[in-house]
């Protein structure tokens, strides 16, 4: 070991909950990335192994011959135990390496064996702090703690894997004071800047005003049914948990009720889809070598009628099957949610086995979702999450939140659309003023949209003159081909099936026009002075909310049919997910607002 | 929002264009030229390329007339930008007309750059980026490129650093 690669201080194990952490002092994670990071990589990786032989003929036969006295099963077994401790060896090593620091103005990591990585990370870069434990993680109280930083388009998120309960408490609340602190050092300093940060400690201070008057209220914890298994996990704490450390008041805190929890899995409609296309596929692997053996022969046997009906009730299964497990899915996700609002941060835990704990500041929020399916706009429910700078994953091994960075931060599942103004003022009364959806949609536009949802970007119209093509030069150009090739059954069978399939596309047609249409008339966009709206409507409906602060770039496109009917596609970017999301509203009128909306975006109007 | 921001490009940038379209053009078409002249040219193939290197040589004439005479003028004329007090603006597209206006305030960096086709006409482009996104202004000469860059790091250095 190098001298010279040694730190100040030498590494300590772990800081104890109660001992406040060291400038320039280096900890190392907890020991259970020993042995439980080489458990977990140890078992896929033998299990790939087993695979392989098995699979493997020649290794097989190669190994069923002794060599050299050696019985084959032992020599596979001592691979596996040379691989085994392989890994223990690299993890041992690994972890000697691994610490991380707290110094005045950045956090720090250092990591790795041969190649040596330091990452460091300036407290006001801090976006969200984020918890998140495995199964096997929770029984022995350790979770891992993921940083995502705004480091621009290729950020990364910073990983301390494998730190106890009551030490990855004690981070983040660390984290987020001494973030606070430099923030308001910098603020006293940097007065050339007022102006653009007037705003936002306006924002600030009417939020803990309203933070100070309302107080926790406990008739919104509506328990559930499985609230009380994970209460008794969270309060079990797992082995090495430690005691919870406290890192601020809680103002507001909510869960989701026993209804809520069910219908978040009912009207999950993404299950059932991927029931269908699984159901789908597999009927046409089982009919597809059906009908090449049997085709000819028992070409007089099959009637179409008899097929259809089974295929269509195994669509139908394997859609319920599918609703089921999607069910079964989000309970696992959702099972023990809890949202609060902790002095200036929203945090949100929820997962019954695998547990997410994810904390933002309110001034890193970027945006307000709210989100309808089909099923949650007729029962007039929706989502509701908050955009973030999301990191991308340091390494695929310790797998982040990948749900969460799909759609931004969930803080309510499933909300009735009349409690959304609550919440929000509740959760976030910073976003009180965001103004209502509004339809502003010209006339021109549902013209523009039947005609680009139902002809232009219609798959199923494509899909049904692709079939009408193909069948067409079947049985019109070439008859006698047609009628000799496929016997007399399969032909009846091959139009029964396109008759089908030209259904599935009208109903599709169908369902993209009345979309159309509903877009055409509820959709628009709003804004005011520091807030901006834009509604998307249609069968799913899907409105964000941003502040005029987070807006990083906005720009209208104009095509010349889009010009010659005065509108144009707006679209605001915010750095939202990985490298900006950008949001945008077809055919909004140029007349009076397509324009001014860009003078709004232009700072100078905006105050 | 007024109908156009008022600076153009340097004029100059048309021949960055033209040459550098040109040189592309020239490039793929030369790898397509001599590979189908290699095999017509080879007895033992057999086959007769000659249809195929007429084809060929009508739409390289056709895509330098395109990309050369015609494209250069209208992209120029498109492209109009602006340097407002705090935010930037800029116009451009053919077909699809994009109007973008980026604040300041939320730049982290821009940078200015100088390929070798550029240091011939003595041009600079700038790039603009946010944290969602980066816009670049192509050929402009060496002091207003500057300037901008300048101009618009010291505004961005104003700005908070959260996002």
């Amino acid at each position: 070991m190098d001298n010279r690669t040694q730190p100040p201080l030498s590494p300590r194990s772990q800081p104890s909950a109660n001992e406040p952490i060291v400038n320039g002092q280096r900890y190392k994670v907890h020991h259970s990335y020993i042995w439980l990071g080489s458990l977990s990589a140890a078992i896929p990786t033998l299990f790939v192994i087993v695979i392989t032989i098995l699979g493997n003929k020649t290794i097989l036969d190669y190994a069923s011959n002794s060599i050299m006295g050696w019985s084959p099963a032992l020599s596979i077994v001592l691979v596996c135990i040379g691989i085994i401790a392989l890994l223990i060896v690299s993890c041992v090593l690994s972890y000697y390496f691994l610490t991380y620091e707290f110094t005045d103005r950045e956090f720090s990591v250092y990591s790795g064996v041969i190649t040596k990585k330091h990452v460091h990370v300036p407290y006001q870069r801090v976006q969200s702090v984020n918890l998140n434990a495995k199964v096997l993680q929770r029984i022995f109280g350790v979770c891992t703690v993921s940083i995502d930083t705004a480091g621009g388009s290729s950020n990364k998120a910073i990983v301390v894997p494998y730190v106890t309960n009551s030490v990855a408490e004690q981070l983040r609340s660390e984290l987020f004071a001494r973030k606070q602190y430099v923030l308001a050092h910098d603020e006293k300093t940097q007065t050339a800047a007022a102006r653009t940060s007037s705003q936002s400690s306006s924002v600030a201070s009417s939020g803990s005003a309203v933070s100070s008057t309302s107080s926790a209220s406990d008739a919104s914890l509506q328990p559930n049914v499985l609230d009380n298994a994970t209460d008794d996990l969270r309060t079990l704490r797992g082995v090495f948990g430690g005691r919870a450390s406290d890192s601020g008041s809680v103002t507001y805190e909510y869960g989701l009720s026993n209804k809520e929890l069910l219908f978040t899995g009912i009207s999950n409609e993404k299950s059932g889809w991927v029931g269908f296309l699984i159901g789908l596929g597999s009927l046409c692997s089982f009919i597809a070598p059906l009908l090449d053996i049997f085709s000819v022969k028992i070409d007089t046997l099959i009637n179409p009628r008899s097929i259809l009906l089974p295929a269509i009730g195994g669509i139908i299964a394997f859609i319920i099957i599918g609703w089921i497990f999607g069910i079964i899915y989000t309970f696992i996700q959702f099972g023990g949610f809890r949202a609060r609002r902790r002095d200036d941060r929203i945090e949100v835990e929820r997962g019954l086995l695998q547990r997410q704990f994810s904390g933002i500041d309110i001034d890193r929020v970027q945006s307000v979702i709210i989100k309808q399916g089909f099923i949650r706009r007729c029962i007039g429910y929706c989502q509701l999450s908050l955009g973030k700078i999301d990191a991308a994953t340091e390494n695929s091994g310790q797998n982040k939140n990948g749900q969460v960075s799909q759609g931004g931060l969930i803080i309510h599942p499933f909300v009735k659309i009349d409690r959304v103004p609550e919440l929000i003022h509740q959760l976030i009364p910073e976003y009180n003023d965001i103004p209502e959806p509004q339809a502003t949609m010209p006339k021109v536009a549902l013209r523009r949209a039947l005609l680009r949802r139902c002809i232009w970007q219609n798959l199923w119209l494509w899909i049904a003159i692709a079939v009408a093509g193909t069948e067409a030069c079947l049985f019109q150009f070439m008859p006698a081909v047609g009628s000799s090739v496929l016997g007399q059954n399969t032909a009846s069978l091959l139009q029964t099936s396109d008759l089908i399939c030209y259904i599935i596309c009208a109903i599709g047609t169908l369902w993209r026009g009345i979309s159309a249409v509903l877009w055409a008339r509820h959709s628009g966009f709003t804004y005011n002075r520091s807030f901006m709206t834009i509604h998307n409507d249609g069968l799913s409906v899907h409105i964000v909310c941003f502040p005029h602060r987070k807006i990083q770039f906005g720009y209208t496109r104009t095509n010349p049919f889009q010009a010659h009917a005065n509108v144009t596609t707006i679209n605001a970017v915010t750095a939202s997910g990985v490298g900006g999301t950008r949001t945008k509203l077809i055919d909004a009128t140029t007349a009076d607002k397509g324009r001014t909306w860009l003078d709004w975006v232009a700072p100078s109007h905006a105050n | 929002m007024k109908d156009l921001p008022q600076q153009r490009l340097n004029p100059k940038v048309k021949n960055v264009w033209r040459l550098n379209d040109g040189g592309w053009i020239t490039i793929v078409f030369l790898a397509v030229f001599v590979s189908l002249s290699l095999i017509s040219s080879d007895p033992a193939s057999g086959l007769n390329a000659t249809f195929p290197l007429q084809c060929s040589v009508v739409i390289y004439i056709l895509l330098m007339i395109i990309w050369v005479v015609i494209l250069p003028p209208i992209r120029f004329a498109r492209w109009h930008y602006e340097l407002n007090e705090d935010f930037l603006d800029i116009e451009k597209g053919i077909i699809w007309h994009e109007r973008s206006v980026i604040p300041f305030i939320r730049v982290q960096n821009t940078d200015t750059r100088q390929g070798p086709l550029l240091r011939l006409f003595n041009l600079m482009s700038v790039t603009v980026s946010t944290a969602a996104g980066r816009h670049e202004i192509p050929g402009l000469d060496i002091a207003t490129a500057e300037a901008l860059r300048d101009k618009a790091a010291e505004l961005a250095r104003l700005a908070r650093e959260d996002v």
